[in-house]
């Protein structure tokens, strides 16, 4: 491979083939390839990649069968069987897929040459669950999943999900089987050929590549990686030619895996990082709030750190666990007046706001009223100092919107928040005098004093509708926490409407696989397949995984709890089945409202009830233990305990709860 | 004897005269501070409420509530400190407004309430209980006055969908307000195991 003139090693065999020259058409090209000068050859060789490693058809050759049915000779091996080195050298330890035959030579080497381990196959039945499941899986992990698909329909499919990945900034290696060559597609390989198969995602997925020849894959597939783990990260797309999986090549042949060298994420220039300090060290009241910081748990640390140094509020807005919840300084849980006036007594007085990888710095610092005539007021005092360290600054695509409205800033550091941490503590611990830690000592302590009010407060308010009926959303966490609280638990997922919030405000996280943050781009349908990945990577370290699943969330496709089944992924699904797409009845309400009709119609069309669906049967069905439909509060407790201890012998189990609505 | 009789009954007369122009004194007197204090713009001339604020008058509201709120406002209200209006001025607010006479307030039927909250969607943001949570604040037991409460829901300072009267009557309001005060007080803390720190 080193020298580019050579033939690629993928084209020896078709050579050799045609050579023989079994096809009566073969002897014009044969001949032609035969007499090239090296320089013809190297043109050939060049068209061998042009046109994959499909041999150059005539009709006459096209209409001829072959003279002998073919296997693979002895010392020749399936293209795909180099792929696999390759993903193996890239260390995927699971390939989640549903089957097909654009990639079939890809799958069966997989689960025959790589003996299916590392990666492994792991089977979904919907290509949106394979995507979700390697979303919550990397959070969990640090570590991305390889996925298979289609490259049209299998890709249609999955499309919501990579979005969803791509907003959150979640790697998710995505390899679609395709047929380029329009000459000798089976039938369903018309609907599953197409030109340009990463077009349709092109706009929310950080790179792609359609490579020629097993060579071209082999270095297309490291960079892949490498471009998908380097923040901000986001999913990348590999289009894998069915030729090239499944044509052989010689099992000597000398193939070449780049080495992989993950690219360190920048660090905030020096100057800017001393000014940034210094503007923390002078503030009055400076306010860290921090979104998806914490890449690895190193993060948290760090902010812990940069925080208690400073004796300074911070607000976690949860894309990541950034911060323990029950930290005195943790301020995120303090409300004016109830969840929805939440951060503004800490937002509204601080002087200095710093956002590490804030998504929506801007609705950090302002509200937007959602009435007839909208309108929006600033929260943070209208002199507070904004600085920002983020990622976001050094990408941006344009026709997706995930970049949020424009906040003005004082200081922009386009880097790496947790990278730049390190050095940003540096420097505080530089520029603060004696004098000035003891007079921040008394800020540490009305903050610590405020947030274990804020705590307290937040047990009173869980306490209110305690007995009724359906059970409240607090009592549904309070319950569940206060059976799993001595277990090395993860909350792997609790979308749409996170369990009302109730976790964060009555759990003590502390660990950051505890906390995997939202779906990212708002697609409901997230939170099922996130939470099986999330419970796959938490398996190998002994875990126990628990996800608050909606029921909205859990139709789109409930197969992925057949998946845990199969796979015998532990995982406690606690259903917060409230029986509709709860925040679509609340939107159109605020439209009955403001249009002064209808205000007892606002759910029609939002609801899931008549049937009432029994989510218990309709999951006992794929395998998986189940308890409920529960409503009354009493009866919750004693089905946590049953549903927990099938958990703990490594099986999922699903508890429907009927829940209220938030 | 008639004459002893007489002077006690002119005593008494006398103090309750004093003790009413006293009254009627600090009566004017928080009249005046409340016009002065620019309460007016915002409540009416005769705290009967108008788009900028709820009626004060005959709400009900206790003292020490009433000065908690001016001092420490919610929503759109500015706060009032100590300095620009003290205790006692709004002690004279207070008792001017408790005299002014309007209509008395609406007694609401629990039960029905209970199918309003459901039937307008307040469940929807205030959970079926009115016991709040992430989409908006807890409203019972020990609801706000009920003139506040009408006339938030009439004109929410932030993110509520307003409730005009065309699709929700006053009394309906009432209503609402007597299902989440008859609402049940929940059990201690002490009591609930699942809710330790
Ligand atoms: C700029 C308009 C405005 C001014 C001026 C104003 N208020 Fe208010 N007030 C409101 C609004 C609006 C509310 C309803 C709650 C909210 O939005 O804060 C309210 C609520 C109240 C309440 C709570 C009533 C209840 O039933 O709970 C009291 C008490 C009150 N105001 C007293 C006063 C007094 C006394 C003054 C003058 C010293 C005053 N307000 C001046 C707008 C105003
Ligand atoms: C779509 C969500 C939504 C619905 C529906 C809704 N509310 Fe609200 N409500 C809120 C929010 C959010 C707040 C907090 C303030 C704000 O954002 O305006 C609030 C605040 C209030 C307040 C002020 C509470 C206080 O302590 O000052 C009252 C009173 C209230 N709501 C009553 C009602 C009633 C009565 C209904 C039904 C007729 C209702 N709400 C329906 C979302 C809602």
């Amino acid at each position: 491979m080193s020298d580019p003139t050579d033939p690629k090693p993928e084209s020896l065999p078709r050579r050799e083939f045609l050579k023989t020259g079994t096809l009566a058409g073969a002897a014009a090209i044969a001949g032609a390839s035969t007499t090239a000068d090296a320089q013809n050859s190297s043109a050939e060789s060049r068209l061998a990649g042009q046109t994959g490693s499909t041999p150059i058809m005539t009709a006459e050759t096209e209409a001829t069968p072959p003279a002998d049915v073919q296997v693979i000779a002895e010392d020749e091996r399936g293209g795909s069987d180099f792929m696999v080195d390759v993903l193996k050298s890239l260390e995927f330890d699971y390939i989640c897929s549903n089957p097909g035959s654009s990639f079939r030579g890809l799958h069966e080497s997989i689960i025959n040459y790589g003996g299916n381990e590392a990666p492994e196959f792991i089977t979904c039945t919907h290509e949106e669950s394979s995507v979700a499941m390697a979303h919550g899986y990397f959070k969990a992990e640090g570590k991305p999943l390889a996925v298979m698909a289609h490259g049209t329909v299998g890709l249609q499919h999955a499309a919501m999900a990579v979005y969803n990945a791509w907003c959150d900034r979640v790697p998710v290696y995505i390899i679609l089987g395709n047929h380029s060559d329009a000459a000798m597609r089976r039938a369903a390989e018309w609907y599953h050929g197409v030109q340009d198969a990463a077009d349709m995602v092109r706009d929310y997925t950080k790179w792609d590549d359609n490579p020629w020849s097993l060579g071209h894959f082999a270095e297309s597939a490291v960079r892949a990686y490498k471009v998908a783990m380097t923040p901000p990260m986001a999913p990348v797309v590999l289009v894998l030619d069915g030729h090239l999986q499944e044509d052989p090549i010689k099992r000597d042949a000398a193939m070449h895996i780049p080495r992989l060298t993950i690219p360190v994420p920048p660090q905030g220039e020096s100057g800017a990082v001393e000014e940034a300090a210094r503007m923390l060290v002078d503030a009055e009241f400076p306010v860290l709030v921090a979104d998806r910081c914490a890449r690895t748990p190193r993060g948290m640390e760090l902010l812990i750190e940069l925080a208690e140094t400073l004796q300074a509020a911070v607000l976690d807005r949860g894309s990541r666990l950034n911060f323990p919840t029950r930290h005195p300084l943790n301020q995120t849980h303090r409300y004016s007046n109830g969840p929805p006036a939440m951060n503004r007594p800490i937002i509204s007085r601080a002087d200095v706001i710093l956002g590490l990888e804030v998504m929506d710095f801007w609705s950090t610092v302002n509200s937007l009223r959602d009435q007839l005539h909208r309108s929006y007021a600033r929260v943070a005092q209208p002199d507070a100092k904004l600085i920002s360290i983020s990622t976001s600054d050094l990408y941006i695509r344009s026709n997706y919107q995930d970049f949020r409205r424009m906040q003005e800033v004082d200081l922009a550091i386009a880097a790496d928040a947790e990278a730049t941490l390190p050095s940003l503590i540096e420097a505080v611990n530089r520029l603060l005098t004696r004098g000035r830690r003891r007079e921040i000592e008394a800020r540490g302590a009305q903050l610590a004093e405020a947030s274990r009010v804020a705590d307290e407060q937040s047990r009173v308010a869980a306490s209110y509708a305690w007995n009724a009926s359906p059970i409240s959303t607090a009592r549904l966490c309070a319950e569940l926490y206060s059976q799993i609280r001595d277990e090395d638990w993860s909350l792997v997922s609790s979308y749409y409407s996170d369990g009302g919030g109730w976790p964060r405000r009555l759990w003590d996280f502390d660990r950051s696989y505890q906390w995997l943050g939202h779906a990212g781009g708002g697609g409901i349908g997230y939170g099922a397949p996130a939470s099986v990945g999330g419970a796959l990577a938490n398996r190998r370290h002994g875990r126990f995984s628990v996800a608050i699943q909606t029921d909205g969330d859990l139709m789109y496709a409930p197969g992925v709890l057949w998946t845990a089944a199969h796979h015998g992924i532990p995982l406690l699904s606690v259903m917060n089945n409230n029986r509709a797409y709860h925040m679509e009845v609340m939107h159109v309400q605020r439209m009955c409202n403001a249009r002064n009709r209808g205000i007892d119609r606002g759910h029609v069309g939002s609801v899931i009830t008549d049937p009432d669906i029994d989510y218990a049967k309709m999951v006992e069905g794929m395998g998986v233990y189940t308890e409920g439909p529960i409503d009354k509060p009493a009866d919750l407790g004693p089905a946590l305990a049953r549903a927990i201890a099938v958990v703990k012998r490594g099986e999922p189990a699903l508890v429907d709860v009927v829940t209220q609505v938030r | 004897m008639r004459k002893k009789i007489l002077t006690i009954a002119g005593a008494f007369a006398m103090f309750a005269l004093f003790s009413i122009s006293t009254r009627l004194a600090a009566q004017e007197a928080g009249l005046q501070r409340y016009t002065a204090s620019g309460c007016a713009a915002c409540h009416g001339a005769s705290g009967q409420g108008n788009n900028l604020g709820p009626r004060l008058a005959g709400s009900g509201q206790p003292l020490e509530a009433f000065i908690d709120y001016v001092r420490n406002p919610v929503w759109s209200m500015i706060a009032y400190p100590e300095e620009t209006i003290s205790d006692d001025d709004l002690d004279a607010i207070h008792a001017w407004l408790a005299s002014v006479d309007m209509a008395p307030q609406r007694v609401g039927s629990a039960e029905r309430g209970a199918m309003l909250y459901r039937r307008n969607g307040c469940y929807q943001c205030h959970a079926n209980e009115g016991q709040g949570g992430a989409q908006g604040p807890r409203l019972g037991p020990n609801p706000i006055t009920l003139t506040r409460f009408t006339w938030y829901s009439r004109h929410p300072a932030r993110g509520m969908p307003p409730y005009a009267e065309a699709v929700m009557s006053d009394q309906d309001f009432a209503d609402v307000h007597a299902f989440l005060a008859a609402r049940p007080q929940p059990p201690s803390l002490e009591d609930l195991p699942q809710l330790r720190p």
